[in-house]
């Protein structure tokens, strides 16, 4: 494969979860790395092209640090067992992510685990986890 | 004798008329009204996607739409990513993806809608095709019922439409651009299009493909539009940037 269809491939792959997201390319996300943080969830912004999810993460000092997380578009989310109210203000919450190249607190979010136990899911690199078959 | 034969002939014709009669006033079988009852309702699309494919087994560009093609996906490679707020126009492939679509019939007409990007296509059965349809973002669609198939032809597609795919700076579709589309049940829970793309200004020859679609049991009402304005991986200026700006309403942090 020539080397434009192989980039025409990755930006693709990454704009899976909806068509009219074919407009980056996720480079800004270290995917190689899984970063884990704990922390309350800020706001949940259930929008299109993609849901983000503002996270309070204590401070080993003390404090709060506000963390970012992208997620995928709404028609994803929701096939994958999400809802608008599935992560709600207040609502203690570990989330699995791609941090972000520049080292600001955030990045493409994988997963978010909830106190009860559940676990949400997101598409990775544009492929439906398994068992995530609507 | 001969009035005997008469009578019989007589009789014979009666009998003819009327087993017409009977045939005339049974309702006529429609092949295509199971169909259209297994087609309704909601359907999300299967991998594989055929915007994901795409890549690996592109369409016969031209030159100098693979030219452009290419020029479009290393700019977003290399952090591109122009302001997008358009309304989404049907090449083909407009289903193709992960989203979700409603198949709705009503006399003389099938409407399929996606619920995701609002692109709504209404397909007009048995109706002949205007010479010179003006151009829309759906095209205009006739239909026709062979069996159980229905199928589908459209014209009048924009010639501006951005292809194979919607990426910014994608070639333009051009003019006389035609799509045919063949589509069935595989089974009662699987519908499937095959898609023949013609386009004489950016392919050298005819593009198939094939989407298959699960049907979802369920309603679905999300729909929302796709525009950067409110994307933080595009800033103002076109750049992919993650922009952390919280959002006015966020709530402090938790006491202590």
């Amino acid at each position: 494969m020539c080397a434009w269809l192989r980039i025409a491939a990755t930006v693709m792959i990454c704009a899976a979860p909806n068509l009219a997201s074919a407009h980056h390319s996720y480079a800004m996300f270290d995917r190689s790395r899984t970063s884990t943080a704990g922390g309350v969830v800020a706001k949940v912004e259930w929008s299109n092209p993609h849901v983000f999810v503002w996270v309070y993460v204590p401070k080993t000092g003390g404090g709060y640090s506000l963390y970012a997380f992208e997620s995928d578009a709404v028609t994803r989310l929701t096939h994958l067992g999400w809802s608008a109210t599935s992560l709600s203000a207040g609502d203690k919450v570990t989330i699995d992510y791609n941090p972000l190249r520049d080292g600001r607190p955030g990045g493409k979010l994988i997963s978010a685990k909830l106190p009860g136990g559940q676990t949400l899911v997101t598409t990775n690199d544009g492929a439906a986890p398994p068992g995530a078959r609507p | 004798m001969r009035r005997g034969r008469l009578t019989a002939a007589v009789m014979f014709c009666l009998m003819l008329g009327a087993a017409g009669a009977t045939a005339a006033s049974e309702p006529r079988a429609d092949p295509s009204a199971q169909a259209r009852a297994g087609f309704a309702g909601w359907w999300q699309a299967e991998p594989p996607f055929v915007v994901i494919t795409m890549p690996f087994s592109p369409p016969p560009l031209k030159p100098a739409a693979a030219a452009a093609y290419q020029a479009a996906t290393q700019a977003i490679a290399a952090g591109g990513a122009p302001d997008y707020c358009h309304p989404l126009r049907f090449t083909g492939y407009s289903y193709g993806i992960g989203g979700d679509m409603e198949f709705l019939f009503t006399p003389g007409r099938a409407t399929l809608i996606s619920n995701d990007v609002g692109l709504v296509r209404r397909i007009y059965i048995g109706m002949a095709a205007p010479s010179k349809p003006v151009p829309t973002n759906s095209g205009t669609s006739i239909g026709r019922w062979e069996g159980d198939v229905l199928v589908v032809r459209t014209i009048g597609l924009d010639p501006a439409t951005p292809y194979p795919s919607p990426m910014p700076g994608a070639p333009a579709l051009g003019e006389n651009a035609q799509v045919v589309e063949r589509i069935y049940l595989a089974d009662k829970d699987t519908l499937v299009f095959e898609i023949e793309m013609t386009a004489p200004d950016v392919l050298t020859a005819p593009d198939r493909r094939r989407q298959a679609y699960r049907r979802v049991n369920k309603q679905i009402d999300y729909a929302m539009s796709f525009c950067s304005a409110q994307d933080r991986s595009v800033d103002a200026a076109g750049r992919q940037q993650f922009d952390m700006t919280p959002p006015k309403d966020l709530p402090p942090p938790p006491p202590g």
